[in-house]
């Protein structure tokens, strides 16, 4: 516990607890703060606050609705008369090749997948934050992410980087949920998560190999 | 990538999409469905923390922008206006929710043993590294519900702290300070359930 201080500059820790959450986030101002670069308990309050917050970005959007979500929607919209009534064939929503894949299954992951690597273009100027240092191994992409990161960037060069940090979050997500079940082979939604995020990997090779990314 | 180059399938892209809902065209829906369900849904699960409740909201937000998707003229990007139509639909409904079961005072002030403890000058248990998704996910799911939805805006879903004033009608401040007690009292939660898998091994 760091002394009293006698101004802004010298707080003490229940001071710069009060004044957190008008100071993280705002990059200098935190940084430069007195009481953080003489006190190591509060540097590792705010590096775990940090470090939540960065692992929070890296979350996937994991969780598919049940079937009958669009049922109910497709009912209602011709019902109001928003859609003409009959079930239409879907809008090439399949791939043209043989699949091994479901098609609603293939078309909710390649949808859920286009959907990331747009997104992280649109919202991040920079390529989204890696991995933390501890999860790097587990999370690097393997001998044929490499290979596939090779062909995306040779049709595609300006998204190899989006790919390269979608299969290292992808593969973080496997390393994690295949570590709890290592430790609790009963945990039902560590299994989940596991076989969602290899769903959500293969149909990032999947969306990858798609030409009509190009 | 700009909207317009965005391809759902080979030879549709979501503007075209769009375009052909607006002209009813069922398959369009579909398609437009298909590519942002997962997103949609996921955001209203970690929000509400229910899987029936989530599925409502999903539908709700969906016929909600299929509906209104004629007034859609293209100077935001589409999954911008979904994802904020979605937030809306789901703070209308823990508003509505809150009549009768909690108020929007005590959804954004949680009740005091619910809040973050303090550990001033506890310097075990460091947190860097150790977070996997597995359990972060499930801590975010035990938050009490007023931290939860701003951290998931704020933290998962990137919305800005005067975006989420804006949307659930409080000032800046009250924002991030609930942002931070929720992220207090995650690294709880994590704390917590690290120790408790160190003394399992």
């Amino acid at each position: 516990m760091n002394e009293v201080g006698e101004n802004k500059e010298s707080m003490n820790c229940a001071e710069f607890h009060k004044e957190l959450p008008y100071l993280i986030g705002e990059g200098d101002k935190l940084e430069h703060s007195a009481h953080l670069q003489g006190c190591a308990n509060c540097r590792e309050l705010v590096a775990d606050l940090q470090y939540i917050a960065d692992q929070a970005k890296l979350l996937l959007p994991m969780h598919d609705p049940n079937p009958r979500v669009w049922n109910n929607i497709q009912t209602s919209l011709e019902r109001e008369g928003v859609i003409a009534g009959g079930r239409s064939p879907r809008l090439g929503l399949t791939p043209s090749r043989p699949s091994r894949w479901n098609p609603m299954v293939w078309a909710g992951g390649l949808a859920a997948a286009l959907l990331l690597a747009i997104t992280l273009m649109q919202t991040n100027q920079s390529p989204p934050p890696a991995a933390p240092e501890s999860n790097t191994a587990e999370a690097a992409v393997d001998p044929n992410d490499q290979q596939l990161l090779a062909a995306v960037e040779q049709r595609s060069p300006a998204l190899k980087q989006v790919y390269a940090a979608n299969l290292r979050s992808v593969n973080a997500y496997i390393a994690d949920a295949k570590r709890t079940l290592e430790q609790d082979p009963g945990d039902d939604g560590a299994r989940e998560h596991l076989r969602e995020a290899y769903a959500q990997k293969a149909m990032l090779y999947e969306v990858a190999t798609n030409r009509s990314l190009e | 990538m700009t909207q317009a180059k965005k391809t759902l399938v080979p030879g549709l892209t979501e503007a075209e999409a769009i375009e052909r809902a607006k002209a009813g065209d069922a398959a369009s829906f579909e398609a437009l469905y298909a590519l942002h369900k997962r997103r949609v849904y996921s955001l209203c699960l970690r929000m509400v923390g229910n899987t029936a409740e989530a599925e409502d909201l999903a539908q709700e937000a969906f016929l909600q922008l299929f509906r209104k998707i004629g007034t859609f003229r293209g100077e935001s990007a589409f999954s911008t206006w979904l994802h904020r139509l979605s937030v809306n639909v789901v703070l209308m409904h823990l508003r509505k929710k809150g009549l009768n079961e909690v108020s929007l005072d005590e959804m954004m002030e949680p009740q005091q043993e619910d809040g973050p403890k303090k550990d001033i000058g506890a310097r075990d248990n460091v947190l860097a590294g150790s977070i996997d998704r597995v359990n972060l996910e499930r801590c975010i799911e035990s938050l009490p519900p007023g931290y939860r939805i701003i951290f998931v805006l704020h933290d998962i879903e990137g919305y800005e702290h005067n975006e989420i004033a804006e949307m659930m009608g409080c000032s800046i401040g009250n924002s991030k300070s609930q942002l931070h007690k929720a992220r207090m009292k995650l690294r709880d939660l994590l704390r917590l359930s690290k120790a408790e898998k160190a003394s399992r091994k």
